[in-house]
């Protein structure tokens, strides 16, 4: 009997809340990024397709330049667990970019100079990312490429073997296009 | 559109007018429903990023909505997914336990080996108003239209993609028996289950074993097999008495998946299976002729018994994509489910066959339709307590289903279908439905539904008979119904089914509201109102049977008398309260009133029916990472007690509350070892009354786990 006072009890806590939920939604900010939002979701996916050399620390740092407008859409996945490790979003300056596990970068960004960044990555275990057209061009692993009104990706596996990465077989396999050693 | 809308959700307040009901509760019922609504009005929806595969991605179209792909979470129906996560975390040991973590769902232990499970009400041994699907193979026996679930315990947990729970209809695309719930078990692709796994698990009431070994073949295959073997302990009464119900079994099963092309992917699957499961029944004994027995006293108590169970299916599905809106798939199954115990040999052959194809119509319809065949065999060798007329039988069912999905605008979706459903006993069955999903927002939904589904008579409903108990009467009223009979002469309480039972029909209406409202917060939430037609009742008879020596009858005769009403809610919300700790909690409130058809003389359908269902339940989840390598998962169960107010007084079984905990360590990636107790604070409950066989108390459990991937 008493655990039914209880859950009354439960319940109107319930509806209060629902209530209060109310004001608490129409304070929330709108969003409306859908295509970014996929492409996040696919980062996150090649990141548990990833595996890096075993001798990095628990958590991987995805790294993502401060004036990036994707900054924000990434930070949701801050402290998402990808395989036994977490996910650790961090802002970055062009000039300093150790410590980075991952990194992303987007078209919005606008950067003259992405050649010289990404030479900053050569030959250290870095997952490099992006959705500039002709990203493997530029030397990144990954490129996300719009097609038919969908989100497809590219992949130059020669690249991820010198940067000491290895890419599942599911990566490679669901990828449009791979890159081998010429 | 917003009208349709109103419309919706205004419906049940006209029905409202035409039933008697407890009126505080409707009050409250339609407190959550306003709250809902108003807040819906403001609200809008979104995703968590790290929910969807890869494959999911590559099929997502890029939309300024985000549609997020006409998945289950944007269905306008009340569905809960139990991920692999969930199952790993759980520490549930079998899909019945693991089924408790579904909001709404009762699952009540009968004994170690026996579940009682149920949606929205009418729960118990023989629940039939539930869809039970692995892969698209029907679990339930059409012998009750219910499911023997200790008979599926052969599945390895580890291969479960996911388990999709809908509550409430879904005889449009399901066909029937999906009246109050549907429960689809979905293993695993067995690309992502590649490499070997060994699982094994101990304790106080059970011991499992599990090894698993995924490959390739060829380019574009991938392979897996598993063995299975487990071992229950027999679980107590009250007093402490064994209770008789130890069960084991073996089993072993595969499953293949290959492309040929882009465009062609195959699946080819089975399982073989063996299970012994002890029992304490409460059926009559015995097998001479009944006019030869009667002058015995039958023994009715507790007989011990084991039922041999054996089962093997093999299952093909083709998949071919036409473009990027138009697929078809062909899948066909072969199933023979034998069950040998005390009362009854039991072997059931089913064959089915289902086309489905769907395809974008115009720019705004997504048209999907489907035809099926089935033919099911079975072959019942009953004993005198329990035997089927005929003992043999052949079924048919042909099927045919059409549903549209209309882009009305932007945010609103209308769905529209039905099943064409023939069959051997009462033809053609038309189940439609109309369901209305609308996107108010990125991040907020809200859909209503209207449906019509039926539960076909079970071989059971026709052609069974049961012989409960005997008894002798000291004297006879020669002007009454046992006239003929002299004092001392035996009568038999037998139950009958009936060849005109028809079918039980629900019309259900539903709404619901799926958010996220914050970007660690998801809720959940869903009301219903049903209302049941020619559901069955048990019409009591007298009279004189057998040619002389003759014997008394008292017969309970299966017809369609009871009607009953059920209205409720159920709120679920995951909230990921940090990044190292997650929490999911529900409330389910349900209430059902029956009640019988003028001048039917049926006995204890209407309170069978009341105490068939908790009033409330409530859970609450932790998952917590203490550290990137230690779990700690707590859950906490309430279900209210279940009350009868029956001629003889009031029943009950007294609400329960459980706690579970898991901890959990990976010194390694690749192992895991866990050490899980259940039932934490209470040592010893009942969870369900049941008649047929003995319930026992359901105990605490400890048990250490240890599972290695290499």
């Amino acid at each position: 009997m008493k655990m039914q006072c209880f859950f009354k009890v439960i319940l109107k806590i319930q509806l209060t809340i629902i209530l209060l939920m109310f004001g608490w939604f129409t304070q929330a900010h709108e969003e409306d990024m859908s295509e970014d939002r996929i492409k996040a979701a696919y980062i996150y996916n090649f990141i548990t397709f990833t595996g890096w050399p075993s001798n990095i620390n628990e958590k991987l740092n995805l790294c993502v330049l401060n004036n990036d407008p994707f900054v924000e859409i990434l930070e949701e996945l801050n402290g998402e667990k990808a395989g036994t490790r977490h996910i650790n979003v961090i802002k970055k300056e062009t000039g300093n970019m150790h410590d980075c596990q991952i990194f992303f970068m987007s078209h919005k960004a606008m950067l003259n100079s992405t050649r010289t960044l990404i030479k900053q990555f050569e030959n250290q275990p870095v997952l490099t990312v992006t959705d500039m057209p002709g990203a493997l061009d530029k030397g990144f692993i990954i490129g996300l490429e719009k097609q038919d009104n969908r989100v497809v990706f590219v992949v130059n596996h020669a690249a991820a073997r010198h940067h000491l990465l290895t890419l599942s077989s599911k990566l490679l396999r669901m990828s449009s296009k791979v890159l081998h050693d010429e | 559109m917003k009208n349709i809308q109103i419309f919706l959700i205004i419906i049940p307040f006209i029905y409202r007018f035409s039933v008697p009901v407890n009126r505080l509760a409707f009050t409250r019922l339609l407190l959550i429903f306003s709250s809902t609504f108003i807040i819906t009005t403001s609200l809008y929806a979104s995703t968590n990023l790290t929910q969807f595969s890869l494959e999911d991605l590559m099929t997502m179209k890029i939309t300024s909505v985000s549609k997020k792909s006409q998945k289950i979470s944007e269905a306008a129906a009340a569905i809960h997914v139990i991920t692999a996560e969930d199952i790993r975390r759980s520490g549930m040991t079998s899909i019945p336990e693991l089924l408790r973590r579904v909001p709404g769902l009762h699952v009540a232990r009968i004994n170690s080996n026996s579940w009682a499970i149920s949606s929205r009400g009418f729960n118990n041994r023989f629940s039939n108003k539930l869809l039970v699907l692995m892969d698209g193979r029907t679990l339930y026996t059409p012998l009750f239209s219910g499911v023997y679930w200790d008979s599926h315990n052969n599945v390895p947990l580890e291969d479960i993609e996911r388990i999709e729970v809908i509550r409430g209809p879904g005889g449009s695309l399901w066909g029937a028996n999906a009246v109050n719930g549907i429960i689809n078990i979905i293993t695993k692709h067995s690309r992502d289950s590649q490499g070997g796994l060994a699982s094994f698990h101990a304790g106080n009431q059970e011991k499992v074993g599990t090894l698993r070994y995924g490959g390739t073949f060829t380019d574009k295959g991938w392979f897996r097999t598993y063995l299975k073997t487990h071992d229950g302990k027999p679980f107590e009464d009250a007093l402490g008495h064994d209770q008789n119900d130890a069960w084991e079994g073996h089993s072993i099963g595969f499953k293949a998946n290959w492309e040929t092309s882009s465009k062609d992917s195959f699946t080819f699957q089975g399982d073989y299976y063996r299970e012994d499961v002890e029992q304490q029944t409460n059926l009559l004994n015995g097998t001479a002729p009944a006019a030869v027995l009667f002058p015995l006293s039958l023994p009715n108590n507790s007989i011990s018994d084991t039922a041999k169970i054996k089962g093997e299916n093999l299952l093909f599905n083709w998949t071919h994509t036409l473009s990027n809106n138009s697929s078809w798939q062909l899948q066909t199954y072969l199933d023979r489910a034998v069950r040998n115990d005390i009362a009854l040999h039991q072997r059931i052959d089913t064959f089915d066959l289902d086309f489905q194809y769907r395809f974008k119509a115009t720019e705004h319809q997504e048209l999907t339709w489907g035809i099926g065949y089935r033919r099911v065999e079975d072959k019942l060798n009953g004993s005198f307590a329990l035997s089927f007329q005929p003992d043999q039988s052949n079924e048919n069912l042909y099927n045919l289903f059409v549903q549209d999905e209309i882009r009305l605008s932007e945010t609103l979706t209308l769905t529209v279908g039905s099943k064409f459903e023939d069959n051997n006993y009462t033809g053609l069955e038309i189940q439609p439905s109309v369901r209305l999903l609308w996107n108010l927002h990125e991040k907020h939904t809200l859909w209503g539904a209207v449906s019509q589904a039926v539960r076909t008579p079970s071989r059971s409903n026709r052609d069974i008979r049961i012989n409960v108990t005997s008894f002798s009467v000291p004297g006879v009223d020669p002007d009454g119904p046992f006239g003929p009979l002299a004092g001392g002469d035996p009568i038999l309480l037998s139950i009958f089914g009936d060849k005109s039972f028809k079918s039980e029909e629900l019309l259900a209406l539903e709404w619901g509201y799926r958010g996220k409202p914050r970007p660690d917060l998801t809720v959940d939430i869903s009301a219903f109102y049903n209302i049941y037609d020619n559901l069955s009742s048990s019409e009591r008879s007298f009279g004189v049977e057998g040619a002389p020596p003759t014997h008394g009858l008292i017969a309970s005769t299966f017809m369609n008398n009871t009607e009953a009403k059920s209205y409720g809610a159920e709120i679920s919300a995951n909230w990921k309260a940090s990044s190292n700790w997650r929490l999911f909690s529900s409330y389910a409130w349900l209430k059902l009133d029956a009640w019988l058809n003028e001048g039917s003389t049926s006995v204890n359908n209407v309170s069978d029916i009341e105490k068939s269902a908790p009033r409330q339940q409530f859970q609450l989840h932790s998952y917590w990472n203490i550290r990137h390598d230690i779990e700690l998962d707590l859950s906490m169960y309430y279900t209210d007690n279940l009350i009868a107010r029956g001629s003889a007084g009031e029943t009950q079984i007294p609400s329960y509350t459980r706690f579970d905990a898991r901890l959990a360590w990976h010194p390694k990636e690749q192992i895991e070892l866990s050490l899980v107790l259940q039932n934490l604070l209470d040592d010893q409950h009942r969870e369900i009354d049941t008649t047929d066989i003995i319930p026992s108390e359901i105990p605490r459990t400890i048990y250490a786990k240890a599972k290695i991937l290499f």
